[in-house]
């Protein structure tokens, strides 16, 4: 009899932990019967087996005798054939085929991959090396085109500048100074510069202050330029 | 799911034992011969099937058996267990010697059909 156990019997039918105990009884060789109910060992023996004597199996001397023989030479037996093979494992696992077959294959695995790591480190190699040249090229150009900008922009300021002075030096010469104020004064007093004007609706401008729309004749008359002309 | 012709993960120390999985359903065993950690449930994840075995009768009074004797022997040589009923399936297959349960098992067979024989001719003469 096997013995009873609570929890991990019959795995393969699925039943979960059980409260009460199972057990198998094993039929030699030709499977397995599975007891439901077993008695707990907390309950009394039963009346009517109380006082009942288990019968002892009676083996025959020179049976056991047979017996222990028969036992001691399998074990003999089979300790040596464990040793055979054993020994036969360990001389073939390293000089056999299939490992050696193993290592060849994975010595050539490894050159092969080694190769291709190597073309593909050339490839990337010459991309980059393109890559590289067009970035030079690229902040060359862009180097020399922003120093271009800053001259033109430099010879603008500079021919502004350049302007802007002649004008100044050209308005200089109409200043006025101690020397030329007299002179100045007396100009001005000489030539009155009259600026009042007035327009009618036609748009036509008659300057002076004194001048009457009567004086001047029609086809003498000044027409204001638009502004948005 | 592991079929139950193997591919668990090997343990690196631990006993292996090659044995009985019972399969098949009600009144209708069937045992795979297998490679198992000794300490995994009988229909535990497996480490490579070796074999089956029938225990029923077939239609030509044949009990059906194959063995993989030569996955059988490596892992033998690789120490693992054998289990009771797998030592004598084997030593009546011829790789390891005849269990002597098997020889037991015969003279009591032969001794209870002289004691029947003897009984019938008694009853018989008589």
């Amino acid at each position: 009899m096997l013995p009873l156990s609570r929890t991990n019997i019959l795995t393969g039918g699925c039943i979960g932990r059980i409260w009460y105990p199972v057990g198998e009884a094993a039929v030699s060789l030709g499977g397995v019967q599975v007891v439901r109910w077993r008695k707990p060992r907390w309950l009394p023996t039963a009346k009517s087996r109380l006082f009942t004597v288990p019968k002892r199996p009676v083996i025959p001397a020179e049976e056991t005798r047979e017996i222990q023989r028969l036992f001691n030479n399998y074990r003999t037996s089979v300790r040596a054939v464990r040793h055979h093979l054993l020994e036969e494992y360990l001389r073939t696992s390293a000089t056999s085929e299939v490992a050696l077959q193993q290592v060849a294959e994975e010595e050539a695995e490894h050159q092969r991959l080694m190769e291709y790591n190597r073309m593909e480190n050339e490839r990337i190699a010459a991309l980059r090396e393109i890559r590289i040249k067009k970035e030079l090229e690229d902040d060359l150009a862009r180097v020399a085109a922003s120093k271009q900008k800053l001259a033109e922009q430099a010879a603008i300021r500079q021919e502004e500048a350049l302007r802007i002075i002649t004008e100044t030096q050209e308005l200089v010469k109409t200043f006025i100074n101690r020397e030329n104020l007299e002179k100045a004064i007396e100009n001005a007093l000489a030539n009155p510069v009259d600026y009042n004007s007035a327009i009618d609706q036609e748009g036509y401008i008659y300057r002076g202050r004194n001048t009457k729309v009567q004086d001047i004749p029609e086809e003498d008359r000044e027409k204001l330029a638009r502004a948005s002309q | 799911m592991f079929p139950a012709s193997g591919g668990a993960r090997l343990g690196y120390r631990t006993t292996k034992a090659i044995r009985f999985a019972k399969h098949g359903c009600t009144n209708r065993p069937f045992y795979h011969i297998v490679v198992m950690e000794k300490r995994k449930s009988r229909q535990g994840h497996v480490i490579e099937q070796l074999g089956t075995f029938d225990p029923l009768v077939n239609v030509h009074g044949e009990k059906l058996c194959s063995i993989n004797l030569d996955r059988a022997t490596y892992w033998i040589g690789n120490g693992a267990h054998i289990s009771l009923p797998c030592s004598i399936l084997f030593g009546l297959a011829g790789l390891l010697p005849i269990h002597p349960s098997t020889y037991i098992k015969a003279w009591r067979n032969r001794k209870a059909a002289t004691n029947a024989e003897g009984e019938t001719e008694s009853t018989s003469s008589s």
